[in-house]
């Protein structure tokens, strides 16, 4: 073989090798890594935790995200019989640790989930969630009483973060409120009464970030939204919503 | 599709703005990044530690931002930091990969790449002989084939001489030659 073939191999592999790797890593991930590791040099101590938590989180949801796509669903615990306010305090519990099968495991058999569309749809609303950053906060939960005992309606307020809010060093948005029915210890409806509109939510986040991504990834608008400007939910949006929030926040840190 | 129901329309006004610090950096992460973990993966044995030695250049880079002489000797930093950084994880890695596996499960991607590889097989034998390479020679090739850097900015890279630059490319090669002719 002559050196100029094999140069020309020595070539092609190392390129073929490094593409490789270029063709799995994620820039825009890694760029928020080091924005939060770097982002005060004074407090190069605290940034450097809260880079890590930034980075822990980031990879603890997209295992779990992939985990729960690709994992067949563990079949509920059974629960035992405990009151309404319980009920909703422990479910809200894990769906803010997005527990989702111990989540599941509060649903009555007969709950009416049809506005979620199903239980498939109340779990990708979830995943969803989890890939857009949400976090959830739930506060005291109150019962009120109805006219037959064995039902309960119960109200829990919540604050949250969402879509690189809480790594933009925003506070998190208060007002909103999850609504139950539980009966006989069971979760038969639910209601998500999320806040966007007083709490500003809308034109601090939601809004910047979706001119952002009409901006920079114009090609993926139709996936991520519906007509209306809300967020649409398939396996396909739910990828690009997770990427593009960290694209997001990285720009944004940068900025700062 | 109008998603956007209130954009600010402030603008960024007239005058033209020195980028700062954390942009600048910003921007050489975005033009580089990708381009750096696959230098860094020629010298290391995957890439996750590639991410990390390129996360530690640009965490370097941070650090000494003000005492560059010259922005644009940013990437000359870079190139060097990863090419150190990736000698000295693969003296660390091969002390330890004999005793202790990397806790991290091997992705799919990896697992992809080296099914592609099979399908390369020579490209696969090649690349396993540039492993074998004692470390400068390794470098050496990567930055000349690779990065195709002339034997002075080798020479600046790895703060040698141009001479043995030479010599451990004449040598690389001639061992790598040695190998595919060795190999059924």
């Amino acid at each position: 073989m002559s050196t100029t073939e094999l140069e020309r191999r020595l070539s092609d592999a190392l390129h073929r090798h490094a593409e490789d790797a270029m063709s799995t890593t994620n820039t825009d991930k890694q760029l928020v890594e080091l924005l939060e590791r770097t982002r005060d040099a004074d407090t190069r101590r605290h940034r450097w935790y809260a880079g890590g938590l930034v980075a822990a989180a980031a990879v603890a949801a997209l295992t779990f995200w992939l985990v729960a796509r690709d994992t067949d669903r563990a079949e509920p615990e059974p629960v035992g019989p405990i009151g309404p306010k319980q009920v909703a305090t422990e479910f809200l519990e894990a769906v803010a640790s997005y527990d989702l099968g111990r989540a599941e495991s509060f649903f009555a058999p007969e709950a009416d989930l049809r506005e979620w569309g199903g239980v498939e749809g109340w779990r990708s609303q979830q995943l969803w969630n989890q890939a857009a950053l949400f976090e959830m906060d739930p506060g005291p939960c109150e019962a009120m009483e109805t006219a037959r005992p064995e039902i309960a309606h119960v109200e829990c307020p919540y604050v949250y973060t969402g879509l690189g809010s809480k790594e933009l060093g925003l506070d998190p948005f208060e007002g909103s409120s999850y609504v139950f029915t539980v009966r006989d210890g069971a979760i038969v409806t639910v209601q998500d009464h999320f806040e966007f509109m007083d709490n500003s939510y809308n034109i601090r986040v939601w809004e910047p970030f979706a001119a952002w991504v009409e901006t920079n990834h114009p090609q993926d608008v139709d996936v991520m939204y519906t007509d209306p400007g809300n967020q649409r939910v398939t396996d396909a949006s739910i990828a690009l919503w997770h990427e593009h929030v960290y694209g997001y926040i990285a720009a944004k840190l940068a900025e700062q | 599709m109008d998603v956007v129901g209130y954009l600010d329309e402030r603008g960024a006004g007239d005058r033209v703005r020195i980028p700062g610090r954390t942009e600048a950096i910003s921007q050489l992460f975005v033009a580089n990044h990708r381009r750096l973990v696959g230098l860094a993966s020629l010298l290391v044995d995957d890439r996750l530690t590639a991410e990390d030695i390129v996360q530690e250049a640009f965490a370097g880079l941070y650090r000494r931002w003000t005492q560059l002489r010259d922005p644009h000797a940013a990437v000359t930093y870079l190139n060097r930091a990863v090419v150190n950084a990736g000698r000295d994880e693969l003296r660390h890695g091969r002390r330890v990969v004999a005793g202790l596996r990397r806790m991290t499960p091997q992705s799919e991607e990896l697992a992809s790449a080296e099914r592609t590889a099979v399908e390369h097989a020579e490209a696969d034998r090649l690349w396993h002989a540039i492993r074998q390479l004692p470390q400068r020679q390794r470098q050496v090739l990567v930055l000349r084939y690779y990065l195709d850097q002339t034997e002075a900015q080798i020479a600046e890279t790895l703060e040698v001489s141009i001479g043995s630059v030479k010599q451990h490319a004449s040598r690389g090669l001639a061992a790598l030659a040695r190998s595919l002719e060795a190999a059924p």
